[in-house]
């Protein structure tokens, strides 16, 4: 009798720990790679990439028979309502868990994301890996349409060049989706989006033909950066702007810039290795006051003009010349977002809150007019480190 | 007499300490304090070993005896019964809440299309299995997880260590020492150890192991725990987040990636709560049971395993009809009606007690005299 | 329906699988205490799914606790 019980019970077990009402047969979903969000008078019009399994798999690879990933695109009045409404589209359930990104297009971002930002943090089957772009000179529904070569699902083309760009270029950033809610959350902060846009002619960038030249006619890049104003983007950082934002807020892993030679013609390229941002807040005289201290380690890339590199006293006037047009930069970008537009995306009000806090609770609320005047000093400290393989410049003519 | 030994008795403790404690608290905390949810957890901490440690000396002063005895013992009969039925349905009762917020927890978060009633009952009959097997049984299995629950935890926080942005914990203290005072002193409510009391007649102790060191010792780990992974998640998620996803320490552990092949286990964190889970229901049904026995007389618990196992699933569909009623049961009728249990209660028995003993020292001088 | 008949179903299981080596090894008492908790469970539980008036003891705890939870919390706030 006991030994018919355990039986039992083993067999209950087995049964249900292979779940039945939860079931998730992989030939009954369809994965979500990428989703777009656009706007149709008062609807949403949500769009999802989805991995065609059968054409990704390597042996098949390059075959033309059909695309790597589909695209389905749906019309509903809230985005869980339009998600539902794709099954009327797609042939499996889809499943979210392996969402890459999610592109927001311009227009909806202007109208204030947070509503759609809701269901993205509430439902159990999404996940928080994913990082939020804001699509540019069109929809978000045709950045989801265009095919890429190397990695042949789009979505995680975007993702990987996200994460080398955010670490190769000081342009762009990655925020993922609870990044982006405290963001917008925080009242001594903004949120700041990296921008996508279709490169080329997005008809054909929307073939298969398009990845069968060896120069892409058509093309997914980033650009620029949007800020926004709580949930709602209000404008464009441009490159220099966008630098100068990753590296107040310590997020620049290596990057390089060009600047003018020092007492010479041409110019000169360096390489960032190591950039650390520190932005410390003090109330002086019940005045706000931030400082911006920048440390970053370089080493000189590209030459255009000829210098001694073996000399100190040479990489001494590089890092003085380094010091001086980038602090100018910062400063000019701090100042056009200080006198433009109000808006304090370098997180200088926490930087105040966090310093003294009695001041910031009776303040906060007029933060915008506060951060317009705020005193911002900027502190540069550059330091070369290396110099390449070649010590002296490649030998060039010297104009008489 | 069924015998564990006073490690094992420890190992009960942390996991019945960790128990529901990460799922609940540092959302809750982060709520009411923000960013200062962890020093909240720190004084949640010092509230709880406080509450320990009037345990260990009623432990002492009544060495073999279960809550209810000496419930039972100080109060005479009438009152100690009363008392003593009192304690049982808090046992009870809390047996249901837990098994519920289990339940709530599993069908949100990985089985939303199971119904409810189905993940109450299958646990049940998981937990009703522990219990026919007695105390040793279930120690010894305890033993087994422990290790695996403190490698994962110690995963977690090595895994996270390099996400976190020190800048989220300041500026610390603005609102003042109070509001994080009041909501430690709440969530304090939330580790009942008192459960854990009514086992201690069940530990063999050994020469300077005994069940009231094993009690201090665990308990002191479990909060440990909690204080770091509270700081991890308002280091990590920052405070809005952390205060405004229900479940932060499952989404913190869905942040896990380790080299781009060591990421999406946070399944791992949930078996390791369906462990310590299953701890705290097991020991608390466990303490109903022994009371209910001994209150009442009876030759042992087991027939009335499967019953009161009954019981506590039924109510488990019944006690919230929706997650609101259980936040707001949770938030503002909890603390009291607990506190009496864990605090109020004992250390009334402990002012007995003294005086008890005072009164009897004094008649027994003048009977000398 | 099906659920009340389930949870009737079980409970008798659960006497007739305990109850008879309970009598023969003359545990009255364990017996008693057993029925009177099936009962209990039962009635709450057919009661709940049919929608009749149940028990609910955390009624009863809300009523007198939340008043004195808000006064420590006002005590502390002072």
């Amino acid at each position: 009798m006991r030994y018919a019980i355990r039986w039992l019970v083993l067999l209950f077990c087995i049964m249900i720990l292979t779940s039945c009402w939860d079931r998730q047969e992989l030939n009954e979903i369809a994965i979500v790679v990428g989703m777009g969000v656009d706007k149709i008078d008062d609807d949403i019009l949500l769009s999802v990439q989805i991995v065609n399994p059968g054409n990704v798999a390597a042996q098949t690879a390059g075959s033309l028979e059909s695309a790597p990933v589909i695209t389905y695109t749906q019309r509903g009045k809230s985005i869980f309502e339009a998600i539902r409404k794709l099954t009327k589209l797609s042939s499996r359930k889809l499943y979210y868990s392996h969402l890459r990104i999610v592109v927001f297009s311009e227009q909806v971002a202007k109208e204030g994301i947070s509503p759609l930002l809701d269901f993205l943090a509430r439902d159990h089957e999404l996940r928080t890996d994913y990082y939020v772009l804001i699509s540019r000179n069109t929809e978000a529904q045709h950045i989801l349409e265009i095919t890429t070569l190397m990695d042949r699902i789009p979505a995680n083309k975007l993702f990987s060049s996200l994460e080398t760009s955010h670490w190769a270029w000081a342009a762009t950033g990655k925020v993922t989706i609870d990044r982006l809610i405290e963001l917008i959350a925080m009242e001594g902060d903004e949120a700041v989006l990296t921008g996508i846009i279709i490169k080329g002619d997005m008809q054909e960038g929307e073939t298969m033909e398009n990845t069968h030249r060896l120069a892409l006619r058509t093309l997914l890049q980033y650009d620029g950066m949007a800020f926004f104003k709580k949930d709602k983007l209000v404008g464009w950082l441009n490159e220099d702007a966008s630098k100068v934002y990753n590296y107040i807020k310590n997020s620049v892993i290596s990057s390089v810039g060009v600047y003018a030679c020092p007492e010479q013609e041409g110019e000169m390229t360096v390489e960032v290795t190591d950039a650390k941002s520190r932005v410390k807040g003090m109330v002086r005289n019940n005045q706000p006051k931030v400082k911006v201290s920048l440390n970053i380690e370089v080493n000189v890339g590209e030459l255009e003009c000829s210098m001694d590199l073996t000399q100190e006293h040479t990489l001494q006037q590089i890092e003085l010349t380094l010091e001086e047009s980038f602090k100018k930069v910062v400063e000019d970008t701090i100042a056009e977002m200080q006198t433009k537009y109000q808006i304090d995306i370098f997180g200088f009000g926490e930087a105040i809150h966090r310093a003294n806090p009695s001041y910031w609770l009776e303040h906060k609320e007029e933060w915008s007019e506060l951060f317009a005047k705020l005193d911002v000093q900027v502190d540069m400290d550059f330091h070369v480190r290396a110099i390449g393989g070649f010590n002296r410049s490649v030998p060039m003519q010297k104009e008489e | 007499m069924r015998h564990i030994h006073p490690r094992q008795y420890m190992i009960l403790t942390v996991l019945y300490t960790i128990g529901t404690s990460l799922l609940i608290i540092p959302s809750l905390l982060a709520t009411a304090v923000e960013h200062d949810a962890w020093l909240g957890a720190v004084f949640t901490a010092v509230f709880n070993m406080l509450y320990v440690f009037v345990y260990v000396l009623l432990l002492q002063r009544f060495p073999g005896l279960s809550l209810v005895q000496i419930a039972e013992k100080l109060l005479g009969k009438w009152l100690g019964s009363v008392v003593a039925w009192l304690y049982i349905s808090f046992f009870l009762l809390l047996a249901v809440l837990l098994l519920q917020f289990l339940g709530q927890f599993i069908h949100t978060s990985i089985l939303p299309s199971t119904p409810v009633w189905f993940i109450y009952f299958t646990f049940m009959i998981v937990i009703v299995i522990g219990l026919a097997y007695g105390v040793e049984a279930y120690g010894r299995s305890a033993e087994l997880f422990f290790p695996i629950v403190l490698l994962f935890l110690g995963l977690i926080m090595i895994a996270l260590v390099f996400e976190i942005d020190v800048s989220r914990m300041r500026p610390i203290g603005e609102r003042g020492m109070s509001p994080i005072l009041l909501s430690g002193l709440k969530m304090s409510t939330f580790q009942e150890q008192i459960c854990l009391m009514m086992l201690a007649p069940l530990v063999a102790n050994k020469g300077k192991q005994t069940a009231a060191r094993a009690l201090v010792v665990g308990t002191a780990i479990g909060l440990l725990v909690l204080i770091a992974i509270t700081l991890l998640t308002i280091l990590i998620l920052g405070s809005y987040n952390t205060a405004h996803f229900v479940y932060p320490v499952y989404v913190l552990v869905k942040k896990i990636s380790i080299g781009d092949f060591f990421q999406r286990i946070e399944i791992l964190m949930i078996a390791i709560w369906f462990l310590t889970v299953f701890v705290k229901i097991v020991v608390t049904m466990h303490a109903g049971l022994i009371g209910m026995t001994q209150t009442l007389n009876l030759k042992s618990c087991k027939p009335l395993i499967l019953p009161v196992g009954l019981l506590i699933a039924i109510y488990a569909m019944i006690v919230f009809p929706n997650t609101a009623t259980f936040f707001e049961f949770g938030r503002e009728s909890w603390f009291s009606y607990a506190l009496s249990f864990i605090f109020v209660l004992p250390v009334s028995f402990l002012i007995v007690d003294i005086v008890k003993r005072f009164v009897g020292s004094l008649f027994k001088h003048e009977v000398s005299e | 329906m099906l659920g009340s008949i389930s949870m009737i179903a079980v409970a008798l299981l659960i006497a007739v699988a305990t109850f008879p080596a309970l009598w023969k090894a003359k545990q009255r008492k364990e017996i008693v205490v057993a029925s009177i908790i099936l009962i209990v469970a039962v009635i709450s539980g057919v009661g709940y799914l049919n929608k009749l008036v149940i028990f609910n003891p955390i009624f009863i705890i809300r009523s007198t606790f939340e008043p004195i939870g808000r006064a420590i919390s006002d005590l502390f706030q002072a």
